[in-house]
Parts: C-alpha cells; structure tokens; sequence
C-alpha cells in the first residue's frame, strides 16, 4: 500500500481574500454588490500555489522535492502535515506525519524548558508517557540539561532551535517532512541533525526532503520531484531531474537574477573604477573550437578571452577573473599571476586568453568580475564588477562542491612489494 | 529528455500533472484518523489527543497566574468584590429584593457561574488569533485551544465555588436532595458555555473586529440575566421567552432554587436551556470544524 497518495490536489489563494476579513468590509462589500451596475468581482486574483498535483510515495522512501522559491513546494508539506486543506482533490496518508518545519513553533516563553519539551512533544502527537520515556535523550540530544527549569523566553535561538529539533527528532511518526532546517544551529549541531536524519532514513521512515542543496539531495533521496508553479516538471531518478531543474531554472531565471543584484552593481560601479590608464573591453568565453559559448558543462574545457584596450603603456600587469554564485558568494578565482609567464608590459588593444582544461564549477549561474591590476599595487587599472554571466550546467558527475580534475590506475602487484620493501629498508636505514 | 522522463514515469506508475477537468473535485483528506464530516470522528481524535487538551490548559493556568501578583486569589477576588458592590449599592441603596435570601449569598449565587461563562467568552473568543503561531505550523485538532480557555476558566470556578460552600455553611443553608440538581444544571452550563465557545472563536478567526465587541456583549448579556435581581417578578409569556431565549437565566435560575431554596428547578426551562446548549454545541462545532480548514489560511 502507498503510504501517500496525491490524487490532482490543487491548492488555490484569492489574493484579495488573504487574511482575515472585518465585518465592516463585509458589509460594505454587499451592499456593493447590491447597487445596481455592479460588476461581479474578478477572478484574476486567484493564485495556485498548488495545481492538479498527483504523486504516490512507497513506504521507506526518501523523496526530494526541489523548484525555485513560490514553487509550491512548502504548500506541499503543509497540505501533508494538514496544516493546511487542500482547495480540490484527494489526499491520502496512511500513517502518521511529523514535520520538521519550524521546529519550536510549539513552545511557550512562559514555560520552562521542561514543560514546553511536553507540551511540544504532546502537539507533536506523543503521549506523556511516550515523552517521559524519551526524556532523557531529548535532553541529552539538546545538550541542555542545565537550562531545563528556565523559562524558554530566555533562551538563545539556538537554544531554541536545539531544543526543539531534538523533541521533533525523537517522535517516530511512518512520514517524516524536512523543510532545510538543516540550516540551523552551529556546525557541529547541524551535521547532528543530519546524522539523525539519515539514521531515521536508514531506519525505513518515509521522508520528504525539501531543499535547495542539490548536493544533499542527490544524496539524501531515491526519487525526485522538481516542482514549478506548483505543478510536477519532472519526477524520477535525482540525476536526471536535477539536470531537469538546472535546465528549466537557470535559463528562465537569468535575466531575473541579474537585475536582482543591479543594487550590488550600482555600488560597486559607483565606486573606484580604476585609474582607466588601461580597459577591459570585453571577456567572452569560448569553447575548445573557439566558439564562443554562455553555458558551459561541468569538466568541460573552458577558454576566456579577455580583451583590453591600454591608452598609455602599463608595467606588470595582472588580469583575474573572479566566479561569484547567484548568493555572491566567490567560488574560484583565475589570474595571471601565477601559473606561466608574467606579462612585462602592454601597449595599446590586445587580448588574454585564460584557459582551463577542465572547469570545475557546479552546476549554477555565475556572474564574473574582471580585473586589471598591477602587480602589489592597490588601484586597479580597471574593474568590471559583475560584468560578465556564464551558466554551468550539470556535466560531470560531481558530488560536494566541486569537481577536481584527477586520475587513477591500478597498481602492479609487484610495483606495491617494492615500494614497500623500499619503505622498510629506508626505515632500518 | 522529456521522451525518457515519460517512459520512466510509466515505469513508476506515476501519474504527474494529471491535465484539468471541468468542476473541482470535493476535496477529501485522509490520515490515520479519518477526516470526515462527522462530528463523532472529530470528538474521537479530540480524545485522542486528550493529553494535549490537558496541558494546554495547564499551560492557560500557569502562565496567567504566574503573570498576575494575586495567583489564584484572583480567581476568587472576581467574583467576590463584585458581590461586595452589588450587595452596598443594588440592594442597601436601590433596595432590588433578594428572594429573601442573605444578600452576599444571593449576588455570589449569579456572580459565580456568571463569572465562569464572561471568562470562558473572553479568553477563548481571541484564543485562535492569540495562538496563530502554532496554528499556522502544527497540525492538532484546533478545539483545542478554546476549549483550554473554557478549561482554565472552570478551574477558576472550581476555586471560587470553595469560598460559596463555605457561604452556604456560614449562612447554614440546609442541604435538600433537590441540591443534587446542580449536576444537570452545570452539565448545561459547560455544554452551553462550550457551544458558543467553540462558535465565537471560529468566527472571530474569520472576522477579527468582533473581539472589540466581546465586552461590550458580555456585559449586555449580564444585565440580561438574573444576577443582579431575582427572576420572581418575571412572569407569563415574558418569562417563557426570557428563559428560552437565555439559557444562562435559567440555569442561574436553577442554580438558586435547587442549592439555595431547596427547590426543583422549573422544569420546562430546565428542558428548553438543554435544548438550546445542546443545539449550540452542536451547531457550534459543526461550524468551528466547517472552518477549521481554512484557519492556517486565514489566521
């Protein structure tokens, strides 16, 4: 029997209707409808978080759900954990569902640590006796124990986090919904949290994982859905619907995510932009066949062109190339500084080629800054701040961060006796 | 890409995205406890979650008399100041007769289960909107949170009704078996105050400005019922209608005549103020559960 079973379940919003009403608008709003020439409301308001969605889950599943922010995806795991009902269609769970969705949301200030970890356990659906048998290792997995007569008002986020993660841990609903609370607590928590996650998987729980972290993802499920506009895009092994979700994202959401960090671009843009003794014209990005290219595939070799005018004749100059990630963050640098010859001077137009044999990155899009510097010095001659854009798409296979080029071979037999035999004569030596 | 994604969707047996019909499907959730429109299955995973009712309302005590200096004091300094009050200006001043009854003992005998319906009105009617919190992130069953406000408030009375015993001992009232009739009457009392609870709170969620009208209500409806004066001179079809359409007047009524005269209650009022909290407790629920779908929505 499927443990979940969504049979075209759609959830809809009238934007005018969020909230809640008063009767004074009530009224002023029937007797609006009264006057003659009244014109019936528009139904342009109406929003589907949700739309005909339909999906089974087998029992002891892990099943990834990923699509961009307004996908639908939280509106999902809050029909699940019947938060929320749905506007039309069937759902169907046969067995209980537990959500790690604002973990604490439970909690009352007043209340001391002790009592809201009952309280919060009892909403969470345990019995008291269930809780007081668990007590001790709720506590112990908060690593709380002194605090536990405080009131929880006094707490840090942390704190609260803590404490609340490990009362929703250690309930055993058959569905276990996780929205990226990963993302709480210090290091050492989170990878706690994650290696209970993984104890519950492995467990046979069934769990829906909602993430942007296609690395955990990938990791984490046997099956994936990538929700957009809350409908099913595509569904099935995390590989492939991850590719799916890179190639349906990143290309509808470009131009998007540009104008979203034209704040970033103005300041930056505003400030020193170099003595402009020298320019960058223009970087391109080029393929092995010297095509120029705006997306590229993870390992693939990447060449970029770096084109500059200098209006008066510079010494020791340094061209870098800074890779930012749609969050800003800077994920790998190239310059010419090190690795070859350095450039003694430049004269007039020209260009610089950069060449990678095998680009790293994982899939996302990236925005480039452009330098030209001279070497220890401070100013540049000229900055491009995010000025350039190139979209990686899934190549390789890579797991974690990024993909580093390497090579293997077996060894021989008898090459592994003479190194070791080398080793030992080297030790007696 | 998308040849491949089909097959294997075919493979899993997986229908995505099935296309719109016309007309929207009654929507139909299930769990492990049914979801359905019986008001027998949502009491039964009321009790199952019975433990949470309990420590809700423990959690209600705790943090409002931990909040006010006087603690539980309170809940017994409500009702008797007003007794006070009503006793030096309504009856020594205005000279309102007290069914020749001992004037405190007369006021405490309305204040009291007065005192537990304005309490139960006021903290459950904004007790959804208070808790949106968890509303908006936890599933349990909603009724909860007003029936812990009713909860609390009953404990309060509880507390109360310890200073009215000691009342009825000073006083030397005499017990009667017609006493045994506040068992009734308090089971119509708690259904009634329950009902309109349950009501109320659902449909403020819905309308938020009518919380700015619960005192106002509140205090209207005390004047509409007999605690300020007797109902001995409310009679014919006045009486008929002012006793059916107030449930509270007849079982404060009640109340005086079966533990303070000794008396059966009248009976037909009985009947009709148990007809009505048990029309409103239905009616009530029903109406809470119609809109407990959508409260994460609006709340």
């Amino acid at each position: 029997m499927k443990i979940i079973t969504l049979d075209r379940v759609s959830k809809r919003y009238r934007l005018s209707r969020l909230g809640s009403r008063s009767i004074r608008e009530e009224l002023v709003r029937t007797f609006a409808k009264l006057r003659p020439g009244h014109v019936a409301e528009e139904r342009s308001d109406e929003f589907y978080a949700l739309r005909e969605v339909s999906l089974q889950i087998e029992r002891g599943e892990t099943v990834g759900f990923i699509g961009p922010n307004g996908s639908g995806k939280s509106t999902l795991l809050k029909l699940l954990s019947r938060i929320i009902y749905p506007t039309s269609g069937k759902i169907i769970v046969n067995g209980s569902v537990a959500s790690l969705i604002e973990v604490g949301a439970g909690f009352h200030p007043e209340l001391t640590g002790r009592d809201n970890i009952y309280l919060y356990g009892s909403i969470m659906g345990m019995k008291r006796a269930e809780v007081r048998q668990k007590f001790d290792r709720i506590v112990e997995f908060a690593e709380m124990a002194r605090f536990l007569d405080t009131p929880v008002k006094h707490y840090s986020s942390g704190m609260y986090v803590r404490l609340g993660f490990a009362v929703a841990a250690h309930i055993n609903p058959q569905v276990l919904l996780v929205d990226e609370v990963l993302a709480v607590g210090d290091a050492a928590f989170q990878s706690k949290c994650q290696q209970r996650i993984e104890e519950l998987r492995r467990g046979g729980m069934t769990i829906f994982f909602v993430s942007h972290d296609m690395a955990a993802v990938e990791r984490l499920c046997d099956r994936v859905y990538f929700l957009q506009q809350g409908q099913v895009r595509s569904v099935g092994e995390p590989q492939q619907v991850i590719h799916d979700y890179y190639n349906a994202v990143l290309f509808r959401h470009a131009p998007t995510s540009y104008s979203e960090y034209s704040h970033i671009e103005a300041q930056l843009g505003s400030g020193d932009n170099g003595t402009r003794a020298a320019e960058i014209r223009n970087v391109r990005f080029l393929n092995r066949d010297g095509q120029e290219i705006d997306t590229i595939s993870t390992g693939e070799p990447l060449i970029a062109r770096i084109e500059y005018t200098a209006y008066q004749t510079i010494e020791d100059p340094v061209f870098e190339l800074l890779f930012y990630s749609a969050e800003g963050h800077l994920h790998t640098h190239y310059t010419t500084a090190i690795n070859g010859e350095p450039i003694p001077m430049l004269q007039g137009s020209g260009a610089v080629e950069i060449t990678c044999e095998e680009f790293g990155l994982t899939p996302g899009l990236f925005k480039i800054d452009a330098l030209l510097v001279r070497r220890g010095a401070i100013d540049a001659y000229d900055r491009k701040p995010r000025q350039y854009l190139i979209k990686v798409m899934p190549g390789r296979k890579v797991r974690g961060m990024f993909y580093s080029p390497h090579q293997w071979r077996l060894l021989p037999t008898d090459e592994i006796r003479q190194q070791s035999d080398a080793a030992a004569e080297q030790r007696y030596l | 890409m998308s040849a491949t994604l089909a097959d294997k969707e075919k493979e899993k047996e997986i229908s995505v995205a099935v296309p719109a019909e016309a007309g929207e499907a009654e929507p139909v959730l299930q769990n492990t406890i049914e979801w359905s429109d019986s008001l027998v299955a949502h009491a039964r995973e009321l009790w199952n979650h019975w433990e949470l009712l309990l420590l809700v309302t423990q959690r209600e005590i705790k943090v409002r008399y931990q909040q006010t200096a006087l603690g539980v004091a309170w809940a017994i300094l409500q009702p008797l100041s007003l007794m006070l009050v009503f006793s030096i200006f309504f009856y020594y001043f205005a000279n309102i007769p007290s069914e020749g009854l001992p004037v405190p003992l007369f006021y405490y005998s309305g204040l009291l289960p007065w005192t537990f319906f304005a309490t139960a009105l006021s903290f459950a009617i904004p007790s959804l909107i208070s808790n949106s919190h968890i509303i908006t992130k936890i599933y349990f069953p909603r009724e909860v949170i007003p029936l812990a406000s009713v909860l609390a408030a009953f404990v309060d009375f509880l507390v109360a009704s310890a200073v009215f015993v000691g009342m009825l001992i000073w006083y030397r009232i005499p017990p009667t078996w017609n006493l045994l009739w506040f068992i009734p009457l308090l089971l119509i009392h708690l259904v009634f105050t329950v009902g309109l609870c349950l009501g109320a709170s659902a449909f403020t969620v819905l309308y938020r400005d009518v919380r700015f009208t619960v005192p106002l209500i509140i205090q209207i409806w005390m004047f509409a019922s007999p605690i300020l004066y007797s109902t001995e001179r409310i009679r014919g079809t006045t009486r008929m209608w002012y006793m059916t359409l107030n449930p509270i007047a007849a079982i404060i009524d009640g109340y005086r005549r079966s533990i303070l005269h000794g008396q059966p209650p009248e009976l037909r009022y009985v009947a009709s103020a148990a007809a009505v909290s048990f029309i409103a407790l239905w009616l009530g629920y029903k109406y809470f559960k119609h809109l407990e779908r959508q409260f994460a929505d609006i709340v």
